[in-house]
């Protein structure tokens, strides 16, 4: 995956969500519907949309779009 | 629908994958485990509820080690059932409850006697459909049946409940979503009532007109087998009340030389209550078998293997439903048998007689044709019409006939079961269903009214009247009216209000009350009283005007024809 598939993932499954891509930090509360169980619902859509799977500490850890990269990142499966 | 779901543990609002849902309801998610206060708050009785229970949530393993049969349920569930009891004697729109049971568990634990949990699944299910027969409003899903379709441990997922109290994987949430959204869909859309079938390479393998009777592929061995096991599924609709038919491009004799001489041949001529094999176009065979079962082409599916005559259904004629069977014919038993579309959740035993009855229409279409005048006809077909009272043995037929009669209904008002029984035991609505046959055979219960009291102890308004399309051109219309005239003066009724509501189909009935002696309300010397009998607190009205018959005086046509 790459960031624009990452960024797209975010906008299907936040649909109508209004935020800069190029935010650092974009994350838990960039934007009202990135809450805590939007960003379950985003690590599942990235499983998918990666074919990978995350593992429980992940879950619970992973709160960024920096830390989604870099656990793809870990596995393979990103390229900048 | 407006839907509100809750659950035992997180169903994740928001999730993409809930997106098919959201297409047939509109969903509130409210807070997280609040399932006992919405069955059981009072605030909720207006809304339709869908309770998602997993019973990891509720029952601890080590609560239900020690269950015994002879003991009642554990008490987690009995607490459940009984707050669900409370939902059920306040709602007045559908109870969903979405259930599974399923956990990890060693095969080898239950190679000698059932398990606990299995037992306590049991009796909980058997208490749920025993509510199910009692309050049409309760609609059941079995999670763990839908998921194992899909692999139970590909629908669960223990590291989403410890992230987020959710015990399903993506797969679970997208299967619970598709299975939700066509329980409502089957609510909210009507069934499909006749299956098409093509012959060639569907009923059977290969061509008869190319093959011979002995070329073909039916029964013996192997491939031949799936063609049989594809009629015996048709066979086992038809047996639900779904009627079968023939769409065939060929020579009519060659069709019916396998229907009559192939030894493995499952369906028979007479299971057909419609066929059209001649080399025209399948849009034109369509159009004729739906107006010769006097049906909308919205309850044709029409299955067929070749993939331009689908295509060409599709486009020409888009409210016919066309299936994508498989591409193996070894799967077309197992796909045909699980469409919604042709599925109900209720079968009256009115419908195991379907087949017969629109055979009956069929031939009394047909002989109609001879005849000029109408009224000698029907006077020569030896109609008996026959009242059916309304009780727990016909009532499934009453709210089926609401749910499903769409040409002949007065104000379209799709009542079920519990509306019905308020209505008559509750609300002194005066009712009756109607039975018919005739030289033709026997139609079975074709028609249904109902009047309820208005605040004028003389006036009764007419909330329900409607005939099966497959009754419709018999005047038998005259006979329900003339017997509800009948039933209102012997309770002490003097006049009977109506109202026509136009729908999308039921143009037939428009003209039905001016026909048959009613008058327009606005021209009643007791119009400003009329006005005000009837209340929306005892039915729901529509702002479509009204017309009043005195049943003192109310002459209605075409009765003589019941007389011979």
């Amino acid at each position: 995956m790459n960031r624009t598939e990452l960024i797209a993932v975010i906008h299907e499954t936040f649909p109508g969500a209004i935020f800069d891509e190029r935010e650092p930090g974009l994350g838990i509360g960039s934007f009202p519907q990135w809450d805590s169980l939007g960003n379950f619902n985003l690590l599942l859509q990235v499983e998918a949309a990666a074919g990978i799977r995350f593992d429980s500490q992940e879950i619970a850890e992973i709160k960024t779009l920096e830390g989604v990269i870099a656990a793809l990142r870990k596995r393979g499966v990103y390229a900048d | 629908m407006r839907i509100r779901l809750t659950a035992t543990s997180n169903i994740p609002s928001g999730n993409p994958t809930l997106r098919p849902l959201l297409e047939v309801a509109e969903l509130d998610f409210g807070r997280f485990g609040d399932w006992f206060e919405v069955l059981t708050g009072s605030g909720y009785q207006d809304v339709a509820v869908a309770w998602v229970l997993f019973f990891r949530d509720i029952l601890a393993r080590e609560e239900i080690a020690t269950y015994e049969f002879t003991d009642g349920l554990p008490e987690a569930l009995q607490s459940a059932l009984t707050a669900l009891d409370q939902r059920l004697q306040m709602a007045k729109t559908p109870t969903f409850v979405l259930w599974s049971a399923w956990r990890p568990d060693s095969l080898i634990r239950a190679s000698r006697r059932q398990t606990p949990l299995y037992r306590v699944e049991s009796r909980f299910v058997a208490e749920l459909y025993r509510r199910a027969e009692k309050h049409a409003g309760l609609i059941l899903l079995a999670l763990d049946d839908l998921f194992s379709a899909e692999g139970l441990r590909r629908c669960f997922d223990s590291r989403n409940y410890y992230a987020s109290r959710c015990w399903l994987s993506l797969q679970g949430l997208k299967t619970l979503a598709e299975g939700l959204a066509g329980l409502i869909n089957s609510l909210e859309k009507p069934t499909r009532k006749v299956l098409v079938l093509d012959c060639d390479n569907t009923l059977w393998g290969g061509v008869i007109g190319e093959n011979g009777l002995s070329g073909i592929q039916l029964g013996q061995d192997g491939i031949g087998n799936a063609y049989v096991d594809f009629q015996k599924v048709a066979r086992w609709l038809n047996r639900q009340g779904i009627l079968l038919a023939i769409s065939s491009k060929n020579e009519e004799s060659d069709v019916w030389m396998v229907f009559d001489r192939h030894p493995a041949m499952v369906l028979r001529r007479e299971e057909l209550a419609a066929y059209r094999i001649d080399w025209r176009e399948k849009t034109l065979h369509l159009r004729e078998i739906a107006s010769e079962l006097n049906l909308g082409l919205d309850s044709l599916v029409f299955w067929d293997d070749n993939a331009l005559e689908r295509e060409k259904v599709r486009n020409a004629l888009p409210q016919v439903f066309v299936p994508e069977p498989p591409a193996d014919i070894a799967e077309w038993p197992d796909s045909l048998a699980s469409l919604d579309c042709l599925a109900r959740s209720v079968n009256t035993s009115d419908d195991l007689f379907k087949n017969q009855q629109y055979q009956a229409r069929a031939a009394f279409l047909a002989a109609a044709k001879q005849y000029e005048e109408t009224t000698p006809f029907l006077a020569s077909i030896g109609m008996k019409p026959r009242l059916v009272e309304i009780d727990a043995a016909t009532l499934g037929r009453a709210a089926q006939l609401c749910a499903k009669t769409n040409q002949f209904n007065l104000r379209l008002i799709r009542h079920n079961e519990a509306d019905i029984e308020s209505m008559l035991h509750r609300c002194g609505a005066k009712g009756f269903l109607v039975a018919l046959t005739d030289k033709f055979g026997d139609h079975g219960i074709i028609g249904l009214t109902l009047a309820v009291a208005t605040h004028r102890d003389d006036t009764a308004f007419l909330d329900t009247f409607l005939l099966s399309c497959r009754a419709m051109g018999r005047h038998i219309e005259a006979w329900m009216l003339a017997r509800l005239q009948q039933r209102l003066l012997q309770k002490g009724y003097r006049y009977l209000l109506a109202q026509y509501v136009p729908g999308e189909r039921n143009a037939p009935i428009a003209n039905f009350l001016p026909e048959h002696g009613f008058q327009p309300l606005a021209s009643h010397p007791l119009v400003e009283q009329m006005s005000e009998a009837v209340d929306e607190k005892i039915v729901a009205l529509r702002s479509e005007p009204f017309w009043c018959a005195d049943l003192e005086t109310l002459h209605i046509p075409h009765l003589e024809i019941f007389e011979q």
